[in-house]
């Protein structure tokens, strides 16, 4: 019998609908190979008895003949995303027991989809990293090799989706965080537009680059995934009140002709050798199929690192000002004043890369130095948006690029230097800048065997392109079926 | 370049306790950081206008009302789709969280005003 | 040397929403200890804000009423430290870029006018409230207020005195009441006021060293705060000291200010426009559409008194104190077609009635209508003046309306000429001794026959008649 673990959610979808298997095995398998898979490190909590209940409910709508494309597909959600009930920490200590009196918008939006939640996914804390090594939980280990890390900060959600302990999981992506650890993983990854997705529930890192998306193992499961979650929400005021396309629709359409932009300027030093010839074989492939590669320029890529490491830090460190021992969280023991008080439980509770941007935010935003940092930045990100209006308005309709510089790097490899970490998002943190789509897909196997990425970049509101060029590029490659070996434990 | 005490400064601002021993470790990670975006003043932003909402949507107004406990019900598979406005929480939302309490109030240390 | 007052106002009014600034959670006065919560009020990870539109029309009402311009492109700033009453770190308010901008406040203090600037006013959140208990060591917080619409108004620093601070205090809670953005209610702390004051050598134009007071939860203890901080400026002043800035807290009890130790650390807010919430662009529109809908303010109501109604300014101050006191005059009048008659009924009568009983105009016993009525029964003479007090008391007690009362009680003036002189005549007769007298000049004997006719008549005679009568009888007797 086929492991139903491994099977696409539309292989899910016909199995549950023609009854050959029911969602309360389903889940019972996936489960199970969570438990197997604990040396990964990529659940925080498994709600065994949550998922077996909503199996339950779904079978019985099932039995009903009542369908729908995500009705009783299992599903992880990163830890910074709120569920109501259940344990949800962001991976910090300072969260260690927080339960939710509210399920987060998307959280939402996938119970009324009928989705199975099997658990809560690793991450690096507050979303912070591009390892997951920054986690009360510790490290996720990347499924391909467990030696290396699976990026971050989505890790645990992209390396679940790479080994199979869920088909689809839900991220984050603040400066790259569900690409670059789609990248590191082999799987599919999409961080929708800005305000494509409400955002309200989600434990906010930088509010105004923040965006939930999904991960997959192919871009129709991706496709599905996105179209459970996005969509204008009452609570989030960033939440854009804009039709949300049948995504589905954009998938297995020609790209003949279309205008695919190479950004000069992510071709300069740095680029390790493998991922440039990955892209390249990308592009060829795409150019196969009757895609038009142009180069395009982005003058201001040099300056994004630089412009993400003052607004994000500036936005965390006001935007985790709310952690502070004392309406929930935890809160630090003995007698003290208040302001100890603050001081311990903010210090016992944060990581050293917390603590660290949230240093550098108060910097940026402090007398003094506000114009000097945040404004500059601020306009920065402005010139870096032009860019790509520039570059869509006159020379294509996508822009491809790699997704990270470099291939998946070994747990500890980077920890003792955090601006060679950061300057591993290169490439995702301008997506962010300008608020537009990014997806990653597989594009190659690096010698060492482990998985490289290639990214989307699409025109704001326009993931359907993204979707086309990917399920085209999916079609004429197999990267996607790739799938790391089972890792003993 | 920012020095130790400067340091000292933000933590104390943020509410952050720093262990002496990691000062200088963390001064020079500043440091770095600060350094390196320090490359921001090589581009000319004259004329060009700070952003601080990237989608450039405005007036996103809700109406003046209130939503009493219990009136957005809990997700249902295959249910209402509507995303309703949040409503208040109960009593048990509000306790089951906080550290310390007495009765209704949330307890903290004397504040001294 | 002589010194200058130089004192300006921040006053925070609440806005009288139905829900919060920026949730769905009720606004209301009170209730359980935290019971108006939801995530967003606890500034739970993840809560989202959501900017009431009630609450920025609000802004824009007090603006056009206060003759500020409206600023087009609105933001929203984070204001960031640490305290127990605000949930998430920081407070959203506006920062460089209020609602509304360079303003003025009119008021009269007796027959002066006087006008104060307003540099800003801007939208915010109220924090929640911590109460203090020194035996158990420990505060505990409320958080119903936290996330409550506020306004804050800050004026030029143009007051020259604690009575003119409480002026212009009571000028600021007459328009938002007039408004309806707020009940102006100080004992409930939806009207509170922080005053920054110092002193300067008279003809002096750079200000002096400035303390702020916070809090101050009355009028009565705005004037005594400033009294005792002007005293106590003066004395340092004098004796050739510095005044250290600094912020204190008023001690209504004692009488004095002391130095507020939370802001003994010099504050650093690292405001930054809130990311979460997208601008609000104030179209001409849309203050055009609010202006058509402002209520009559109470300047535009006093002129309309003394010039048309011919009233004083001090009543037609007294009249417009409130919006719902002149509303009611105005129905008064109606009622009536007499104005003056009306506002000294409804000023002095009335208004003493419902102080006395400790009522509120909304919990009137008396009908407008039926005052006007009172008035109309005395100007045709149906009654006395001073039946007319007997019958308001009984409106008053009973509600009911006066001609009611007079007809149960019988109290129609006596106001027919041969009914009032047959009683005359019968006097002058039952008295020739006196009437001798009278009508040999001696006037007091006047008084002795109008009290006769009076208590004859059971003071249902119209006096005045009486008073005429009397004397036409008289004449006609001395040349008969």
């Amino acid at each position: 019998m086929t492991d139903i673990t491994s099977l696409s959610v539309t292989e899910m979808r016909a199995g549950l609908d023609s009854k050959e298997f029911s969602c309360v095995e389903l889940t019972k398998a996936f489960l199970d190979k969570a438990d197997s898979a604990s040396s990964l490190n990529c659940f925080t909590e498994l709600c065994v008895e949550g998922a077996q209940q909503s199996a339950q409910e779904i079978d019985s709508l099932l039995k009903q003949g009542k369908s729908s494309p995500l009705l009783g597909i299992p599903v992880g959600i990163k830890d910074v995303i709120c569920t109501k009930g259940v344990r949800t920490t962001a991976a910090s200590a300072i969260l260690k027991n927080f339960i939710p009196p509210y399920d987060a918008t998307v959280v939402r939006r996938l119970k009324t989809a009928g989705t199975v939640t099997l658990g809560k996914l690793n991450m690096d804390e507050f979303a912070m990293g591009s390892s997951n090594e920054n986690s009360i939980f510790g490290p996720v280990k990347n499924p391909w090799n467990p030696a290396y890390v699976p990026g971050g900060s989505s890790g645990g959600s992209a390396a679940a989706v790479a080994a199979g302990l869920c088909p689809i999981s839900l991220g984050t992506d603040t400066g790259g965080s569900i690409r670059q650890p789609a990248s590191f993983c082999g799987i599919t990854g999409l961080k929708p537009t800005y305000g494509r997705v409400s955002r309200y529930g989600v434990i906010a890192y930088a509010s105004s680059l923040d965006q939930v998306g999904g991960f997959a193992r192919n871009v129709h499961d991706c496709a599905l995934i996105t179209q459970a979650i996005c969509g204008r929400d009452p609570n989030d005021a960033t939440s854009a009140n804009i039709d949300v396309p049948d995504f589905t629709k954009a998938l297995g359409k020609d790209i003949k002709g279309l205008r695919v932009g190479i950004p000069k300027e992510y071709f300069v030093s740095g680029l390790d050798p493998e991922v440039s010839a990955a892209l390249k074989n990308a592009i060829s492939v795409l150019e196969g199929l009757g895609a038009v590669a142009v180069e395009v320029s982005l003058p201001h890529t040099d300056a994004a690192v630089a412009v993400y490491y003052i607004l994000a830090p500036a936005e965390a460190s006001s935007n985790l000002a709310r952690y502070d021992g004392i309406r929930y969280g935890h809160r630090a023991s003995g007698q003290l004043d208040l302001k100890t008080l603050y001081a311990k439980s903010r210090s016992e509770g944060f990581g050293r890369e917390v603590q660290r941007r949230i240093l550098v935010g108060t910097y940026v935003l402090s007398a003094g130095y506000y114009d000097a940092f945040y404004i500059k930045a601020q306009k920065v990100r402005t010139l870096i948006k032009r860019d790509f209006e520039n570059a869509f308005a006159q020379h294509c309709d996508v822009i491809v690029a790699p997704t990270a510089p470099n291939l998946p790097f070994k747990i500890g490899e980077k920890l003792s230097d955090p601006l060679q970490m950061y300057l591993n998002d290169i490439f995702t943190i301008p997506v962010n800048l300008a608020g537009l789509p990014g997806m990653s897909v597989p594009c190659g196997i690096s010698a060492s065997g482990l998985p490289l990425g290639l990214q989307l970049i699409g025109k704001p509101w326009d993931e359907e392109t993204l979707f086309t060029v990917a399920s085209a590029y999916e079609g004429a490659t197999d990267w996607h079926t790739k799938r790391p070996t089972p890792q003993r434990a | 370049m920012i020095s130790e005490d400067e340091v000292k400064k933000l933590a104390n601002l943020a509410r952050l306790e720093l262990d002496p021993s990691l000062t200088p470790v963390v001064t020079g990670h500043l440091n770095s950081i600060l350094g390196y975006v320090q490359r921001l003043n090589e581009v000319d932003t004259t004329g060009v206008e700070a952003m601080s909402h990237v989608q450039g949507v405005t007036n996103v107004l809700r109406e003046d009302a209130v939503r009493e406990v219990g009136s957005s019900p809990d997700a249902t598979p295959l249910g209402d789709p509507t995303i309703q406005p949040q409503a208040m929480l109960d009593e048990d939302a509000l306790l089951s969280n906080v550290p310390d309490h007495s009765g209704r109030f949330i307890r903290v240390p004397l504040i001294v005003e | 040397m002589e010194f200058e007052t130089v004192i300006g106002l921040e006053v925070h009014v609440q806005l009288s929403t139905k829900s919060k600034i920026f949730c769905n959670a009720s606004a209301a006065y009170g209730g359980e200890p935290n019971e108006y919560i939801d995530p967003v009020t606890l500034g739970l990870p993840g809560a989202l804000p959501v900017t009431n539109r009630r609450a920025v029309e609000f802004a824009i009402m007090l603006g056009l009423a206060t003759h500020c311009e409206i600023r087009r492109f609105n933001r929203f700033a984070r204001k960031h430290y640490f305290y127990p009453d605000l949930p998430k770190g920081y407070q959203i308010s506006q920062f460089d870029e209020p609602i509304c901008e360079r303003g003025h406040v009119d008021f009269y203090m007796g027959e002066t006018k006087r006008t104060v600037g307003l540099k800003r006013i801007h939208m915010e959140e109220d924090a929640g409230k911590n109460i203090h208990d020194s035996r158990t060591a420990a505060s505990l917080v409320d958080l119903n207020r936290a996330g409550v619409p506020l306004l804050e108004i800050v004026s030029e620093p143009e007051i020259r005195s604690p009575a003119e601070a409480a002026a212009y205090l009571r000028a600021v809670r007459q328009l938002v009441r007039y408004l309806e953005v707020s009940d102006g209610n100080m004992e409930e702390g939806s009207l509170r006021c922080d005053a920054n004051i110092s002193l300067r050598p008279v003809g002096e134009l750079k200000f002096g060293t400035r303390t702020e007071i916070k809090n101050l939860n009355s009028f009565k203890f705005v004037e005594r705060a400033l009294e005792y901080e002007i005293a106590r400026q003066y004395a340092i002043l004098k004796a050739g000291n510095q005044v250290v800035q600094q912020t204190l807290l008023f001690d209504s009890e004692a009488g004095t200010t002391r130095p507020m130790r939370s802001k003994e650390e010099s504050a650093d807010y690292r405001y930054f426009p809130d990311p979460d919430l997208p601008p609000v662009i104030v179209e001409e529109s849309w203050v055009h559409d609010v202006k058509g809908r402002l209520p009559r303010l109470p300047a535009e109501w006093a002129n309309e008194l003394v010039s048309e109604h011919g009233l004083s300014l001090y009543d037609a101050t007294v009249l417009t104190a409130e919006r719902a006191f002149v509303e009611y005059y105005h129905q008064v009048v109606a009622a009536c077609g007499n104005s003056k008659a009306a506002c000294n009924w409804v000023t002095s009568e009335f208004f003493g009635a419902l102080n006395k009983a400790g009522l509120d105009l909304s919990q009137t016993p008396v009908k407008a209508v039926d005052l006007g009525e009172l008035i109309k029964l005395v100007d045709d003479e149906t009654i006395s003046g001073k039946m007319a007090k007997s019958v308001f008391e009984e409106m008053f007690a009973t509600s009911k309306p006066p001609s009611t009362i007079v007809q149960e009680k019988g109290l129609k003036q006596l106001s027919n000429d041969d009914d009032i002189l047959a009683v005359i005549r019968k006097e002058f007769d039952s008295n020739p001794g006196q009437l001798a007298g009278y009508l040999g000049g001696n006037d007091r004997l006047h008084g002795f026959f109008v009290g006769l006719v009076m208590k004859a008549t059971g003071g249902s005679a119209n006096p005045k008649k009486v008073n005429d009568l009397i004397r036409q009888e008289a004449t006609a007797r001395k040349s008969a």
